[in-house]
């Protein structure tokens, strides 16, 4: 079992994917309140984008990391785009159909979208050889471990994506029409809200912090492995689970507290060796945790019975 | 609404990890490593491969046969001209008609374990002899299937594909599963299975002979060399937790234990997700002046290496890895902090060598399968190639459609000269398994986009004894003698 300050450097690793973990969370979050949709493609349509970008930047089987010079420096934008337009078509063509189904219907309906984008991810860019993103990136040392300027923008990224967020939805006419369809789609409605314009630009922004989720997630994955990326956003629920697909803040710390576990999880061997083992499943063993706490002196319902 | 949906997501997230773990589950149930192969999970070795009594370093590991010359008396086919003749099959130029012989494989194709790229290569080569007389006039027919990973595919292709697809031979095969899960089948039916071998029974069963040496005698070659090279204290290995990993290290382990380091087998599930962790705990566990030998595809071993650049660790450790490493797309990933400072274990002759078996390499590579790069899946999936066709050449064209009289002639394969391995390829079928292909090379990544020759052609250490018996076969029975 490692002492004490080994495990600082595990702590820093664990903060940086913690912070992509808050920002999927965020705009998962988001997304969920004004449209009643858990966006489960977040992952396979950032990847898709990841992928795009990796071919414009020159990408090949004997350049598998290219990095974006001259004018292909225009594929790290061109990779929010293809986020951004993929979400935002989902959201104005496909989406108003399940408009009125079950929440669980219209997750479905994202894991459908999950599942075709990656099945075109498999067919055009084949996962036998190693493909990855890189940024430039300086080297840091803080207190002995080597902290890099990826991992601090990302920390950054998810502070600054919660607070304007947060802010927006709070201080801005959009964003109160978005809180507002979040409470009453009907009532929204029927007030003058533009519940479908409200509803496309939420769609919108989810796309676009997908697209600069996934501009910082290949690089500290050091790769822009498929099934990786794409099934990234399972973990991101924990944290918006432990927020209620709520709360921002809380959302955010949760993030946090979840990437840091799993990875001080890591070194742990002998008699603690199964803790490395199991450390995939902290974003759902805490998911749970916060559900049986949430819920300890309430009515669940599940699949519309009560559970008492 | 709020807590009813998150008890669905909580759900919905319960039922998505529970297909995801469903796979490994029942890999491990479905398909049990034999007995005798099956290893604790991080420490001990096969109880067949046990190193020998007094674990004393095994002999072979001395200088003198270590830089023996190609084309000397040890066997080494250096530049003897290539069994499998200058040209693509009968090379006539002229396209192949007719009924096709149909040739199967099961391969795996998953996310962080794709081994595709051997079978395509071995398909472009077929693609050649096609387009030049094929074999008699008729054509040759690949059938893939992919495992996915999972016992019930795998059982299942085997049976697909002999039962109804028919089959006269299952070739080239590049599979985590195929081994175990259909070592029994192919004996019952009587068929004699050349594959590219991951796991232990592709290398202990006499109905299964590998191209490759496998990730087990792989990273032993691997462990070989960064002992030689100087590694103290602790040797860490890495490979992906399958139903079969066990075995990828063990090897590697018994030799590390012989030589006094201490040995600690790290399995990650793949496709590995935190790189950066994954490093700085090997590397803690390996300390300053240890070894790690790395057992993965290069997609998966490429997150590793970035990571310990990125972290500052490459000087901290010697690095070795097996063969799917040696890939000059890895090279040209990795670049100049890289330079000679990883070992790969070479199974296959260099990308760049220069003999005629390898130039015919390139060039069908260039034609018929122009997107792939150079590395050794593809080398692997050629040489099969390679040795089928000939195989298939020399028979009576009355018996191509008889699988009988084909298996047999695969089961006779011996003194098969090809440039790609140190020694003559053979089959064997030998009772104990089939290690046709036990020497190999040590290459580094020259710094710019190139894999580079460190070591010539150097035996992989005996220690345990399947290994010390096909060595004393291949004598007695002058299975690699050449000529």
């Amino acid at each position: 079992m490692p002492g004490l300050g080994d495990w600082w450097p595990y702590i820093i690793q664990g903060l940086a994917f913690g912070a992509m973990y808050a920002v999927t969370g965020t705009g998962l979050v988001v997304l969920y309140r004004t449209t009643g949709v858990v966006n489960l493609a977040f992952g396979a349509i950032g990847c898709m984008g990841a992928h795009v970008a990796w071919s414009l930047m020159g990408g090949s089987l004997s350049k598998p990391t290219p990095i974006g010079h001259g004018v292909r420096i225009l594929a790290y934008p061109a990779l929010v785009a293809v986020c951004a337009v993929l979400t935002l078509i989902y959201g104005m063509w496909i989406a108003p159909k399940l408009a009125r189904r079950d929440p669980l219907v219209k997750s479905l309906g994202m894991v459908g979208v999950a599942l075709f984008l990656l099945g075109i991810m498999k067919e055009r860019w084949d996962t036998s050889k190693p493909r990855a993103i890189v940024l430039p990136s300086k080297v840091f040392k803080v207190a002995g471990a080597v902290v890099t300027s990826t991992q601090i923008v990302a920390l950054l990224f998810a502070v600054v994506v919660v607070v304007v967020v947060s802010v927006f939805l709070k201080t801005t006419a959009t964003g109160t029409a978005m809180r507002a369809i979040a409470n009453d789609r009907d009532v929204s409605a029927l007030l003058g809200v533009p519940v479908r314009r409200v509803e496309a630009l939420a769609w919108l922004g989810s796309g676009v912090i997908c697209g600069c989720v996934f501009l910082l997630l290949p690089p500290l994955f050091k790769s822009i492995d498929q099934g990786t990326l794409t099934w990234f956003v399972i973990g991101a629920l924990g944290g918006a689970i432990v927020g209620q697909f709520r709360s921002l803040p809380i959302t955010f710390v949760a993030s946090l507290a979840i990437g840091v576990i799993e990875s001080v999880m890591t070194p742990f061997t002998g008699n603690f060796q199964f803790m490395a083992d199991f450390r995939k499943t902290t974003p759902f063993v805490v998911a749970v945790i916060a559900i049986v706490w949430i819920s300890r002196r309430r009515t669940v319902v599940l699949a519309g019975r009560e559970m008492r | 609404m709020v807590r009813r949906f998150m008890a669905a997501v909580a759900v919905g997230a319960v039922l998505l990890v529970a297909c995801g773990s469903d796979d490994k589950a029942s890999d491990g149930t479905s398909a049990p490593a034999p007995a005798d192969t099956a290893a604790p999970a991080d420490t001990a070795a096969p109880a067949d491969t046990a190193a020998p009594v007094d674990t004393a370093a095994p002999a072979d590991t001395a200088a003198p046969d270590d830089t023996a010359a190609p084309g000397d008396a040890s066997g080494l086919v250096g530049d003897r001209p290539a069994t499998g003749g200058p040209d693509c099959g009968a090379g006539t130029g002229e396209k192949a008609t007719g009924e096709p012989i149909k040739l199967g494989n099961v391969t795996t194709s998953v996310p962080g374990i794709d081994f595709s790229t051997g079978p395509a290569m071995m398909k472009a080569y077929f693609d050649c002899v096609n387009d030049n007389g094929g074999i008699n006039g008729r054509p040759i027919q690949m059938l893939e299937e992919n495992d996915n990973l999972k016992p019930e595919d795998a059982a299942a292709a085997a049976r697909k594909l002999i039962e109804t697809d028919k089959v006269v031979a299952m070739i080239g095969g590049f599979s985590i599963l195929d081994c175990p899960v259909n070592a029994d089948y192919y004996k019952e039916q009587n068929y004699y299975v050349i594959v590219a071998g991951v796991p232990a029974e592709c290398f202990s069963s006499p109905n299964i002979a590998a191209a490759n040496m496998g990730p087990g005698y792989s990273a032993l070659g691997a462990a070989q060399i960064v002992v030689e090279k100087g590694a103290t204290g602790t040797m860490v290995t890495m490979t992906n937790k399958t139903a079969t990993s066990d075995y990828n290290n063990s090897l590697a382990g018994l030799y590390a234990e012989s030589k006094g380091l201490k040995w600690i087998d790290i399995q990650i599930p793949p496709p590995i997700e935190d790189a950066n962790a994954a490093v700085l705990d090997a590397v803690a566990k390996a300390g300053k002046g240890g070894a790690i030998v790395l057992n993965y595809t290069p997609p998966e071993g490429l997150k590793i290496l970035k990571a310990a650049e990125e972290l500052g660790k490459i000087d901290d450790v010697i690095w070795g890895s097996s063969t799917p490493l040696n890939d000059n797309s890895v090279a040209a990933a990795l670049g100049a902090p890289w330079a000679n400072k990883l070992n790969v274990n070479a199974e296959l002759s260099l990308l760049d060598d220069p003999r005629p078996e390898m130039e015919l390499y390139r060039k069908v590579s260039a034609q018929y399968n122009p997107d792939a790069p150079l590395g050794s899946f593809q080398q692997m999936g050629f040489m099969i190639g390679r040795i089928i066709v000939k195989t298939l050449l020399d028979m009576a064209p009355a018996d191509l459609d008889d699988p009988a009289a084909v298996n047999e002639a695969v089961k006779g394969i011996k003194n098969f000269d090809t440039h790609i391995v140190c020694k003559p390829w053979y089959f064997g079928a030998l009772p104990a398994g089939n290690v046709p292909n036990n020497w190999d090379y040590n290459v580094v990544p020259d710094g710019t986009d190139t894999m580079v020759l460190d070591k010539d052609c150097f035996p992989i250490a005996e220690v345990e004894p399947i290994l010390t018996a096909v060595r004393a076969a291949e004598v007695d029975q002058g299975l690699n003698t050449g000529g």
